[in-house]
């Protein structure tokens, strides 16, 4: 019978999820290993008192209890800021998040006075934002002067989405589908 | 630039204006034809449209008195009036969808670099004051649907009470033909607008809910400062305090992969002399039992050949000839038997033979 503790890449897997690691597809081997043995993964880390998150849009990390940590605080403003700022600029944000390099000196975080009072206040710099974001698996360099988020990114677009929920529940998207029944109708017609 | 208007002028666009001397405009054909160009980059609001039904209605209701009374004149003037306005409505709703066209390209290009806000209003608009309306209009399960299929009965009854009248029947027969006509291609034009708008208006309601979300966000940190900030965003981060350091547990393990264990200590057999065993081996009492048969008495025989057992010892191997299959019987008379402190009394045992 083959053992529990038995998961290919068991120990980097582990000791990257601890550290509040996202891992994705960029991530190799360790994201085929969470792939391939989700479920035996997910067991066995909850018995160790932890909990596999899968995300839809495919990547792995360690949920917790542990409330808004400063940490995730910190993150979440740097976030917020470029969120705003994008949108402000006419690009599509999940585009903008998802596709392509960032070079670091047009991040809008210390042009603004209003942006830099809320990064002063959050006690975070641009440099130390985006390398934790990195060292979380948010986020990659490329070089010294460029960056780009990786898919776990969408965990940010998320929460854009809960602040929403929560604080406007009235202001969610409108589901209603303007040609299903008509498309129907049409068929029938046919 | 006056050589342009001389030339505009000689090929009959421009004409001099009446209220200045050195001022020109648009001939009407010209002024009418841009018109009509700009008229088709433009919506028609939903509300013209409706006002378009309400007049078929109204007409509707004349035309039925007009073929009731067989008045043929009244009849052929409403014919071509409800023809008018259906061919306004095609021609409307047809101008919709190239505008709508054109507005959702342009948000999608976004040359001019509107914001998120801005588009996502700009579709939003476009969806609520055209296409949601206009839905209404063209749903089967609406009440307006009743008009229109009204209309339908009235041209097909004007066809059957004209027939006499030749060209007032074809007359009908067409409109009933034009109105099939606008039911189809207003329904198209609504799918074809419905598919440009509404994957556009997905798209930006989602961008601008990310929007709002991240500006709420940053609202509360103005109000209430960042450490009030507390959303539903849970990370992990489990340090390894108070434990050995990866390098000293891999140091501590190369330790342990050299370590040999010392031998372990030699048991001493001798031991084993001095220690009293206060046990009969029932192996060895069966043997000593066959080579003694018969026994008179068997507990007699027990203290003889194992007096320096306990009592204990003693009546356990006492039930052994009980047990294992011995012809035994009790003499009537009880004899007593001393070992050690104890006294014991009992009809003396006889032991004939294993069966």
């Amino acid at each position: 019978m083959k053992s529990p503790f038995d998961l290919p890449n068991l120990a980097v897997v582990f000791d990257e999820l601890r550290k509040g690691r996202h891992i994705c597809v960029e991530d190799g081997d360790l994201y085929r290993s969470l792939l391939l043995e989700y479920e035996s993964f997910r067991e066995l880390f909850h018995y160790l008192g932890f909990a596999l998150e899968r995300h839809p849009r495919d990547f792995f990390y360690f949920s917790s209890d542990l409330g808004f940590t400063p940490v995730a605080r910190r993150m979440a403003v740097f976030m917020f800021i470029l969120i705003e700022h994008l949108a402000n600029e006419g690009r599509s944000v999940e585009e903008a998040l998802t596709s392509g390099y960032i070079a670091i000196d047009t991040l809008p975080h210390e042009t603004s006075k209003r942006f830099r009072r809320y990064m002063d206040e959050a006690g975070i710099t641009v440099e130390k934002s985006i390398n934790t974001l990195t060292r979380h698996g948010f986020a990659e360099y490329s070089g010294g002067s460029k960056f780009r988020f990786r898919s776990p990114v969408y965990r940010f677009i998320d929460l854009c989405l809960t602040v929403i929920r929560e604080n406007d529940p009235g202001d969610e998207v409108d589901d209603t589908e303007l040609l299903s029944a008509l498309g129907q109708e049409e068929s029938m017609d046919d | 630039m006056e050589y342009a208007a001389g030339q505009l002028v000689s090929l009959g666009f421009l004409e001099e204006a009446p209220y200045a001397t050195a001022s020109k405009e648009l001939v009407p054909a010209v002024r009418k034809f841009l018109d009509f160009l700009l008229r088709k980059q433009q919506l028609t609001p939903v509300a013209v449209i409706r006002s378009y039904l309400e007049s078929l209605e109204q007409m509707s209701q004349d035309l039925d008195g007009a073929i009731e009374r067989k008045e043929t004149g009244n009849a052929l003037r409403i014919l071509d009036e409800c023809n008018d306005i259906i061919e306004r409505m095609r021609s409307d709703s047809a101008d919709n969808l190239e505008a709508i066209t054109i507005q959702t390209l342009a948000i999608k290009s976004n040359l001019e670099k509107k914001s998120v806000r801005e588009r996502y209003m700009i579709i939003n608009r476009i969806r609520e004051r055209y296409l949601v309306p206009l839905r209404e209009i063209i749903d089967i399960k609406m009440p307006i649907q009743n008009s229109i299929d009204q209309l339908h009965r009235l041209f097909k009854e004007g066809q059957r009470t004209f027939l006499a009248h030749g060209l007032l029947a074809e007359e009908f027969s067409r409109s009933s033909v034009r109105l099939l006509r606008l039911r189809k291609s207003v329904r198209f034009d609504f799918i074809e607008s419905g598919r440009e708008v509404e994957p556009l208006y997905r798209t930006l309601k989602r961008e601008s809910q990310i929007l709002k979300g991240a500006s709420r966000a940053l609202e509360i940190i103005d109000h209430k400062g960042v450490k009030n900030l507390d959303l539903d965003f849970p990370i992990t981060f489990m340090r390894m305090e108070g434990m050995l350091s990866d390098d000293l547990l891999e140091g501590y393990f190369h330790k342990l992969a050299g370590y040999t264990p010392a031998p372990p200590g030699v048991i001493q057999d001798s031991i084993s002399d001095d220690i009293p065993v206060d046990f009969i081996d029932p192996d060895q009492l069966r043997q000593k039992i066959m080579d003694a048969l018969p026994l008179e008495d068997w507990f007699a025989w027990l203290l003889k050949n194992y007096g320096d057992a306990s009592l204990e010892v003693l009546l356990h191997a006492y039930v052994h000839v009980l047990d294992n299959g011995y012809e035994v019987s009790f003499k009537d008379e009880p004899k007593k038997y001393s070992h050690l402190n104890y006294t014991i009394k009992s009809c003396p045992l006889t032991v004939e033979r294993q069966t």
